[in-house]
Protein backbone atom coordinates (compact mmCIF):
# COMPACT_ATOMS: atom_id res chain seq x y z
CA UNK A 1 0.00 0.00 0.00
CA UNK A 2 1.89 3.10 -1.43
CA UNK A 3 -0.65 5.73 -0.24
CA UNK A 4 -1.73 5.67 3.19
CA UNK A 5 -5.39 5.55 3.86
CA UNK A 6 -7.71 7.32 5.62
CA UNK A 7 -9.62 5.59 8.27
CA UNK A 8 -11.87 3.64 7.34
CA UNK A 9 -15.37 5.47 8.13
CA UNK A 10 -17.06 4.60 11.56
CA UNK A 11 -14.13 2.62 12.41
CA UNK A 12 -12.08 4.84 14.33
CA UNK A 13 -14.20 4.51 17.81
CA UNK A 14 -13.97 0.86 17.33
CA UNK A 15 -9.78 1.30 17.08
CA UNK A 16 -9.52 3.83 19.88
CA UNK A 17 -11.40 1.50 21.77
CA UNK A 18 -9.38 -1.61 20.78
CA UNK A 19 -6.07 0.20 21.83
CA UNK A 20 -7.00 1.13 24.84
CA UNK A 21 -7.88 -1.93 26.04
CA UNK A 22 -5.08 -3.24 25.13
CA UNK A 23 -2.77 -0.51 25.84
CA UNK A 24 -4.70 0.44 29.38
CA UNK A 25 -4.99 4.71 30.32
CA UNK A 26 -3.32 6.48 27.20
CA UNK A 27 -3.29 10.22 26.47
CA UNK A 28 -4.49 11.92 23.22
CA UNK A 29 -0.65 11.77 21.47
CA UNK A 30 -0.07 8.13 22.58
CA UNK A 31 -3.15 6.92 21.16
CA UNK A 32 -2.70 8.57 17.92
CA UNK A 33 0.95 7.43 17.69
CA UNK A 34 0.36 4.11 18.60
CA UNK A 35 -2.38 3.46 15.97
CA UNK A 36 0.07 4.63 13.50
CA UNK A 37 2.54 2.00 14.84
CA UNK A 38 0.18 -0.60 15.18
CA UNK A 39 -0.88 -0.17 11.39
CA UNK A 40 2.78 0.11 10.47
CA UNK A 41 2.15 4.15 9.68
CA UNK A 42 -0.08 2.78 6.82
CA UNK A 43 -3.09 4.60 8.55
CA UNK A 44 -2.62 7.82 8.75
CA UNK A 45 -5.42 9.64 11.59
CA UNK A 46 -5.81 13.22 11.24
CA UNK A 47 -4.79 13.73 14.35
CA UNK A 48 -7.11 16.57 15.61
CA UNK A 49 -10.45 13.98 14.51
CA UNK A 50 -8.82 12.09 17.58
CA UNK A 51 -10.12 14.37 20.09
CA UNK A 52 -13.68 14.85 18.71
CA UNK A 53 -13.78 11.50 18.95
CA UNK A 54 -12.53 10.56 22.41
CA UNK A 55 -15.15 13.30 23.48
CA UNK A 56 -17.79 11.60 21.81
CA UNK A 57 -16.53 8.18 23.45
CA UNK A 58 -16.46 9.58 26.82
CA UNK A 59 -20.23 11.14 26.36
CA UNK A 60 -21.66 7.81 25.91
CA UNK A 61 -19.54 6.83 28.77
CA UNK A 62 -17.70 4.02 27.05
CA UNK A 63 -14.29 5.89 28.29
CA UNK A 64 -13.29 7.78 31.33
CA UNK A 65 -10.54 10.61 31.75
CA UNK A 66 -8.49 11.84 34.54
CA UNK A 67 -5.78 13.95 34.63
CA UNK A 68 -2.32 12.72 35.44
CA UNK A 69 1.67 13.16 34.14
CA UNK A 70 2.98 11.92 31.10
CA UNK A 71 6.05 9.89 31.49
CA UNK A 72 8.12 13.69 30.97
CA UNK A 73 6.36 15.09 33.95
CA UNK A 74 3.84 17.02 31.32
CA UNK A 75 0.38 17.11 33.04
CA UNK A 76 -2.01 15.01 30.58
CA UNK A 77 -5.48 13.76 30.11
CA UNK A 78 -5.74 10.10 30.29
CA UNK A 79 -7.97 7.73 28.93
CA UNK A 80 -9.47 4.79 30.06
CA UNK A 81 -12.32 2.35 28.24
CA UNK A 82 -14.61 1.69 31.27
CA UNK A 83 -16.98 -1.55 31.54
CA UNK A 84 -19.21 -0.23 29.01
CA UNK A 85 -16.81 0.48 26.61
CA UNK A 86 -15.72 -3.29 26.97
CA UNK A 87 -19.17 -4.73 26.45
CA UNK A 88 -19.59 -2.25 23.20
CA UNK A 89 -15.92 -3.58 21.76
CA UNK A 90 -16.99 -6.77 22.40
CA UNK A 91 -20.10 -6.34 20.46
CA UNK A 92 -18.29 -4.30 17.62
CA UNK A 93 -15.52 -6.67 17.31
CA UNK A 94 -17.91 -9.81 16.68
CA UNK A 95 -20.11 -7.75 14.02
CA UNK A 96 -16.89 -6.40 12.53
CA UNK A 97 -15.22 -10.02 12.30
CA UNK A 98 -18.77 -11.47 10.89
CA UNK A 99 -18.40 -9.11 8.09
CA UNK A 100 -15.13 -9.09 6.86
CA UNK A 101 -15.33 -12.94 6.36
CA UNK A 102 -17.86 -12.28 4.77
CA UNK A 103 -16.81 -10.26 2.18
CA UNK A 104 -13.52 -12.26 2.51
CA UNK A 105 -15.10 -15.52 1.37
CA UNK A 106 -16.58 -13.52 -1.65
CA UNK A 107 -13.60 -12.19 -2.34
CA UNK A 108 -11.95 -16.21 -2.50
CA UNK A 109 -15.14 -17.30 -4.46
CA UNK A 110 -14.19 -14.56 -6.98
CA UNK A 111 -10.79 -15.49 -7.08
CA UNK A 112 -12.20 -19.37 -7.52
CA UNK A 113 -14.58 -18.71 -10.19
CA UNK A 114 -11.65 -17.28 -12.26
CA UNK B 1 -29.64 10.56 27.87
CA UNK B 2 -25.98 10.10 29.19
CA UNK B 3 -24.60 12.26 26.47
CA UNK B 4 -27.35 14.95 27.15
CA UNK B 5 -26.39 15.58 30.78
CA UNK B 6 -22.64 15.66 29.59
CA UNK B 7 -23.90 18.85 27.18
CA UNK B 8 -25.77 20.41 29.62
CA UNK B 9 -22.46 20.00 32.07
CA UNK B 10 -20.22 21.14 29.09
CA UNK B 11 -22.48 24.17 28.28
CA UNK B 12 -22.04 25.99 31.93
CA UNK B 13 -18.36 24.79 32.60
CA UNK B 14 -17.71 26.01 28.69
CA UNK B 15 -14.78 28.14 29.49
CA UNK B 16 -13.19 25.50 31.83
CA UNK B 17 -13.60 22.72 28.98
CA UNK B 18 -11.72 24.94 26.30
CA UNK B 19 -8.88 25.51 28.58
CA UNK B 20 -8.35 21.75 29.14
CA UNK B 21 -8.71 21.30 25.38
CA UNK B 22 -6.11 24.16 24.27
CA UNK B 23 -4.00 22.24 26.89
CA UNK B 24 -4.48 18.52 25.52
CA UNK B 25 -3.55 19.73 22.01
CA UNK B 26 -0.38 21.91 22.78
CA UNK B 27 0.44 18.71 25.04
CA UNK B 28 -0.46 16.41 21.99
CA UNK B 29 1.82 18.77 19.72
CA UNK B 30 4.71 19.27 22.05
CA UNK B 31 4.80 15.54 22.06
CA UNK B 32 4.79 15.03 18.50
CA UNK B 33 7.79 17.65 18.11
CA UNK B 34 9.83 15.94 20.85
CA UNK B 35 9.25 12.49 18.61
CA UNK B 36 10.24 14.49 14.99
CA UNK B 37 13.18 16.03 16.42
CA UNK B 38 14.38 12.36 18.02
CA UNK B 39 14.40 11.30 14.54
CA UNK B 40 16.59 13.96 13.53
CA UNK B 41 14.47 16.83 12.60
CA UNK B 42 15.51 20.49 13.70
CA UNK B 43 13.44 21.96 16.34
CA UNK B 44 11.38 24.10 13.88
CA UNK B 45 10.89 21.54 11.57
CA UNK B 46 9.80 19.12 13.94
CA UNK B 47 7.18 21.76 15.28
CA UNK B 48 6.21 22.60 12.04
CA UNK B 49 5.13 18.89 11.22
CA UNK B 50 3.67 17.89 14.06
CA UNK B 51 1.24 20.74 13.63
CA UNK B 52 1.00 19.57 9.63
CA UNK B 53 0.03 16.02 11.59
CA UNK B 54 -2.38 17.40 13.48
CA UNK B 55 -4.50 19.15 11.08
CA UNK B 56 -5.54 22.70 11.86
CA UNK B 57 -5.74 22.91 15.72
CA UNK B 58 -8.74 25.73 14.98
CA UNK B 59 -10.93 23.28 13.04
CA UNK B 60 -10.45 20.48 15.84
CA UNK B 61 -10.98 22.78 18.19
CA UNK B 62 -14.31 23.91 16.20
CA UNK B 63 -15.20 20.27 16.06
CA UNK B 64 -15.20 19.13 19.27
CA UNK B 65 -17.06 21.91 20.52
CA UNK B 66 -19.94 20.79 17.89
CA UNK B 67 -19.66 18.36 20.11
CA UNK B 68 -19.58 19.48 23.46
CA UNK B 69 -22.86 21.76 24.71
CA UNK B 70 -25.56 22.86 21.89
CA UNK B 71 -24.33 25.01 19.66
CA UNK B 72 -27.26 26.85 18.19
CA UNK B 73 -27.89 27.48 21.82
CA UNK B 74 -24.55 29.21 22.35
CA UNK B 75 -24.92 31.06 18.88
CA UNK B 76 -27.70 32.65 20.30
CA UNK B 77 -26.05 33.56 23.47
CA UNK B 78 -23.23 35.14 21.30
CA UNK B 79 -25.80 37.22 19.46
CA UNK B 80 -27.50 38.74 22.58
CA UNK B 81 -23.73 39.13 24.01
CA UNK B 82 -23.14 41.16 20.60
CA UNK B 83 -26.58 43.10 21.28
CA UNK B 84 -25.78 43.81 24.77
CA UNK B 85 -22.03 45.76 23.76
CA UNK B 86 -23.02 47.48 20.72
CA UNK B 87 -25.89 48.97 23.39
CA UNK B 88 -23.10 49.73 25.72
CA UNK B 89 -21.11 51.50 23.35
CA UNK B 90 -23.93 54.23 22.72
CA UNK B 91 -25.28 54.70 25.91
CA UNK B 92 -27.40 57.83 24.84
CA UNK B 93 -29.32 56.10 21.89
CA UNK B 94 -30.25 52.96 24.76
CA UNK B 95 -30.97 54.56 27.11
CA UNK B 96 -33.88 56.73 25.04
CA UNK B 97 -34.75 53.57 23.80
CA UNK B 98 -34.70 51.73 27.28
CA UNK B 99 -36.99 55.10 28.49
CA UNK B 100 -39.41 54.76 25.46
CA UNK B 101 -40.39 51.04 26.13
CA UNK B 102 -40.84 51.37 29.92
CA UNK B 103 -43.16 54.44 28.67
CA UNK B 104 -45.30 52.74 26.27
CA UNK B 105 -45.11 49.51 27.92
CA UNK B 106 -45.81 50.52 31.36
CA UNK B 107 -48.56 53.46 29.79
CA UNK B 108 -50.57 50.31 27.83
CA UNK B 109 -50.49 47.92 31.40
CA UNK B 110 -52.33 51.15 33.20
CA UNK B 111 -54.56 52.29 30.25
CA UNK B 112 -55.45 48.50 30.17
CA UNK B 113 -56.11 47.96 33.64
CA UNK B 114 -57.95 50.81 33.71
CA UNK B 115 -60.23 50.30 31.02
CA UNK B 116 -60.66 46.57 32.27
CA UNK B 117 -61.13 47.76 35.92
CA UNK B 118 -63.98 50.60 34.92
CA UNK B 119 -65.56 49.63 31.33
CA UNK B 120 -65.11 45.77 31.46
CA UNK B 121 -65.33 44.24 34.44
CA UNK B 122 -68.68 43.65 35.90
CA UNK B 123 -69.52 45.83 39.27
CA UNK B 124 -68.53 43.55 42.01
CA UNK B 125 -71.48 42.83 44.63
CA UNK B 126 -73.82 43.52 41.83
CA UNK B 127 -76.72 40.60 40.89
CA UNK B 128 -76.83 39.21 37.85
CA UNK B 129 -74.83 41.85 36.06
CA UNK B 130 -75.56 40.61 32.83
CA UNK B 131 -78.69 42.13 32.80
CA UNK B 132 -77.46 45.60 33.77
CA UNK B 133 -77.25 47.62 30.95
CA UNK B 134 -75.50 51.71 31.00
CA UNK B 135 -78.06 54.11 29.13
CA UNK B 136 -76.41 56.96 27.08
CA UNK B 137 -78.51 59.01 25.02
CA UNK B 138 -77.02 59.49 21.68
CA UNK B 139 -77.08 63.26 20.15
CA UNK B 140 -77.73 64.00 16.40
CA UNK B 141 -74.16 63.62 15.61
CA UNK B 142 -74.05 59.98 16.71
CA UNK B 143 -71.98 60.94 19.69
CA UNK B 144 -72.94 59.38 23.01
CA UNK B 145 -73.78 62.29 25.57
CA UNK B 146 -74.86 62.36 29.23
CA UNK B 147 -78.19 62.53 31.12
CA UNK B 148 -79.25 65.18 33.42
CA UNK B 149 -81.73 64.11 36.26
CA UNK B 150 -84.90 65.57 34.47
CA UNK B 151 -84.02 62.75 31.34
CA UNK B 152 -83.22 60.24 33.96
CA UNK B 153 -86.74 60.65 35.78
CA UNK B 154 -88.24 60.70 31.74
CA UNK B 155 -86.25 57.34 31.33
CA UNK B 156 -87.56 55.77 34.43
CA UNK B 157 -91.12 56.55 33.68
CA UNK B 158 -91.36 55.82 29.83
CA UNK B 159 -88.46 52.75 29.57
CA UNK B 160 -90.71 49.24 28.74
CA UNK B 161 -87.75 47.31 27.95
CA UNK B 162 -86.28 47.94 31.67
CA UNK B 163 -87.36 46.81 35.28
CA UNK B 164 -85.86 49.45 36.93
CA UNK B 165 -83.66 52.36 35.94
CA UNK B 166 -81.06 54.33 38.51
CA UNK B 167 -78.96 57.24 38.40
CA UNK B 168 -75.63 57.79 40.18
CA UNK B 169 -73.50 61.00 40.00
CA UNK B 170 -70.16 61.73 41.80
CA UNK B 171 -69.87 63.79 45.16
CA UNK B 172 -67.33 64.51 47.38
CA UNK B 173 -68.30 65.18 50.77
CA UNK B 174 -66.42 66.26 54.71
CA UNK B 175 -67.86 63.39 57.09
CA UNK B 176 -67.23 64.38 61.21
CA UNK B 177 -67.53 67.12 62.96
CA UNK B 178 -65.74 69.84 61.29
CA UNK B 179 -65.12 67.78 58.32
CA UNK B 180 -62.53 65.59 61.17
CA UNK B 181 -62.69 62.25 59.46
CA UNK B 182 -61.89 63.47 56.37
CA UNK B 183 -63.08 64.19 52.81
CA UNK B 184 -64.34 61.36 50.87
CA UNK B 185 -65.43 60.19 47.51
CA UNK B 186 -69.05 59.43 47.52
CA UNK B 187 -71.53 58.90 45.12
CA UNK B 188 -75.40 60.25 44.93
CA UNK B 189 -77.43 58.06 43.83
CA UNK B 190 -81.17 57.66 43.69
CA UNK B 191 -83.49 55.91 46.00
CA UNK B 192 -84.30 53.00 44.17
CA UNK B 193 -80.44 52.15 43.57
CA UNK B 194 -79.63 49.23 45.85
CA UNK B 195 -82.70 48.05 44.65
CA UNK B 196 -82.11 47.97 40.91
CA UNK B 197 -78.92 46.75 41.29
CA UNK B 198 -79.18 43.79 43.63
CA UNK B 199 -76.96 44.43 46.32
CA UNK B 200 -77.16 42.70 49.33
CA UNK B 201 -76.53 45.21 51.96
CA UNK B 202 -73.77 44.09 54.99
CA UNK B 203 -75.59 45.91 57.33
CA UNK B 204 -78.96 47.76 57.66
CA UNK B 205 -80.70 48.61 54.66
CA UNK B 206 -80.30 50.58 50.91
CA UNK B 207 -81.98 53.68 50.55
CA UNK B 208 -85.95 53.41 49.80
CA UNK B 209 -87.37 55.51 46.41
CA UNK B 210 -89.52 57.91 49.54
CA UNK B 211 -85.94 59.13 50.45
CA UNK B 212 -84.92 60.77 47.26
CA UNK B 213 -87.75 63.30 46.64
CA UNK B 214 -86.48 66.52 45.36
CA UNK B 215 -89.07 67.98 47.68
CA UNK B 216 -88.99 66.24 50.94
CA UNK B 217 -84.76 65.02 50.82
CA UNK B 218 -83.90 62.63 53.61
CA UNK B 219 -81.00 63.12 55.96
CA UNK B 220 -79.86 59.50 55.54
CA UNK B 221 -76.79 57.67 54.34
CA UNK B 222 -74.61 54.55 53.43
CA UNK B 223 -71.31 54.03 54.04
CA UNK B 224 -69.04 51.56 52.32
CA UNK B 225 -67.50 48.98 53.56
CA UNK B 226 -63.89 50.05 53.42
CA UNK B 227 -64.82 53.26 54.84
CA UNK B 228 -66.83 51.74 57.61
CA UNK B 229 -64.12 49.72 58.56
CA UNK B 230 -61.42 52.35 58.39
CA UNK B 231 -63.10 55.61 59.78
CA UNK B 232 -65.64 53.81 61.88
CA UNK B 233 -63.85 50.64 63.36
CA UNK B 234 -66.64 48.21 61.44
CA UNK B 235 -68.40 49.63 64.77
CA UNK B 236 -71.84 47.10 65.05
CA UNK B 237 -73.74 49.34 66.15
CA UNK B 238 -73.70 51.73 63.28
CA UNK B 239 -77.20 51.49 61.66
CA UNK B 240 -79.14 54.23 63.13
CA UNK B 241 -76.32 56.68 64.46
CA UNK B 242 -75.78 60.11 63.18
CA UNK B 243 -72.59 61.54 61.90
CA UNK B 244 -71.91 64.76 59.71
CA UNK B 245 -71.86 65.00 56.00
CA UNK B 246 -70.47 68.36 55.36
CA UNK B 247 -71.65 69.64 58.71
CA UNK B 248 -74.94 68.07 58.47
CA UNK B 249 -76.14 65.05 60.72
CA UNK B 250 -77.09 62.02 58.56
CA UNK B 251 -78.03 58.80 60.04
CA UNK B 252 -76.82 55.81 58.47
CA UNK B 253 -79.10 53.53 56.81
CA UNK B 254 -77.04 50.94 56.07
CA UNK B 255 -73.62 49.75 55.22
CA UNK B 256 -72.66 48.12 51.59
CA UNK B 257 -70.93 44.96 51.58
CA UNK B 258 -67.32 44.43 51.13
CA UNK B 259 -66.28 44.89 47.41
CA UNK B 260 -69.24 47.28 46.54
CA UNK B 261 -67.85 50.77 45.59
CA UNK B 262 -70.14 51.72 43.04
CA UNK B 263 -69.40 52.54 39.43
CA UNK B 264 -66.13 53.56 40.11
CA UNK B 265 -63.09 51.18 41.66
CA UNK B 266 -62.77 53.25 44.57
CA UNK B 267 -61.69 52.10 48.46
CA UNK B 268 -63.62 54.88 50.42
CA UNK B 269 -67.06 55.60 49.66
CA UNK B 270 -70.64 57.04 50.80
CA UNK B 271 -74.34 56.95 49.00
CA UNK B 272 -76.19 59.27 49.62
CA UNK B 273 -79.79 60.12 48.01
CA UNK B 274 -79.28 62.38 45.09
CA UNK B 275 -82.07 64.60 46.92
CA UNK B 276 -80.22 64.95 49.52
CA UNK B 277 -77.85 68.05 47.60
CA UNK B 278 -80.15 70.51 48.58
CA UNK B 279 -79.22 69.38 52.76
CA UNK B 280 -75.53 69.47 51.19
CA UNK B 281 -75.58 72.75 49.99
CA UNK B 282 -78.09 74.46 51.78
CA UNK B 283 -76.39 77.57 50.60
CA UNK B 284 -75.46 76.84 47.22
CA UNK B 285 -78.49 77.30 45.08
CA UNK B 286 -76.78 76.30 41.76
CA UNK B 287 -75.79 72.64 43.38
CA UNK B 288 -79.71 72.15 43.65
CA UNK B 289 -80.39 73.33 39.73
CA UNK B 290 -79.04 70.11 39.11
CA UNK B 291 -81.63 68.24 40.19
CA UNK B 292 -84.33 70.10 37.98
CA UNK B 293 -82.57 71.65 34.84
CA UNK B 294 -82.61 69.18 31.94
CA UNK B 295 -79.85 70.75 30.53
CA UNK B 296 -77.72 70.20 33.65
CA UNK B 297 -75.91 67.18 32.71
CA UNK B 298 -74.11 64.51 33.28
CA UNK B 299 -75.66 61.84 35.69
CA UNK B 300 -74.68 58.39 34.73
CA UNK B 301 -77.80 56.41 34.29
CA UNK B 302 -77.82 52.35 34.61
CA UNK B 303 -80.91 50.27 34.24
CA UNK B 304 -81.98 46.69 34.91
CA UNK B 305 -83.57 44.78 31.85
CA UNK B 306 -86.53 43.15 32.14
CA UNK B 307 -87.05 39.29 32.35
CA UNK B 308 -86.97 38.12 28.70
CA UNK B 309 -85.24 41.64 27.11
CA UNK B 310 -81.48 41.06 25.91
CA UNK B 311 -79.21 43.51 25.63
CA UNK B 312 -80.40 43.85 21.82
CA UNK B 313 -84.42 44.78 22.18
CA UNK B 314 -83.42 46.91 25.02
CA UNK B 315 -81.79 49.46 23.30
CA UNK B 316 -84.81 49.77 21.33
CA UNK B 317 -87.35 49.65 23.37
CA UNK B 318 -86.77 53.07 25.21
Amino acid sequence: MSVKSDVLHGTLDLIVLKTLEAMGPLHGYAIARRIEQVSSDQLAINQGTLYPALLKLGHRGWISTKWGQSQTGRRVKFYAITRLGRRQLHTEEDDWQRAASIVTKFFRLAKAVK
Amino acid sequence: MRSLVARLVALFRRRRLDEELADEISAHLEFAAADHVERGLPGDEARRTASRRFGGARQAEEAYRDRQGFPLLESIWQDGYYAIRTLRRQPAFTVVVLVVLATVIGLNTSLFTLTAGLLLRPWAGVGNPSQVVTIYPIDSAGRASGVSLAGYRFIADHATSLAGVTAMRPESVDLGEDGGLGKTGGFLVSGNFFDVLGVVMARGRGFRPDEDRPGSPQAVVILGFSLWQSRFGGDAGIVGARIRVNGVPFTVAGVAPAGFVGPEPRSATVFLPIASLSLLHPNDASAVRVLYQPGDCCSDVVGRLAPGQHTRTGGRGA
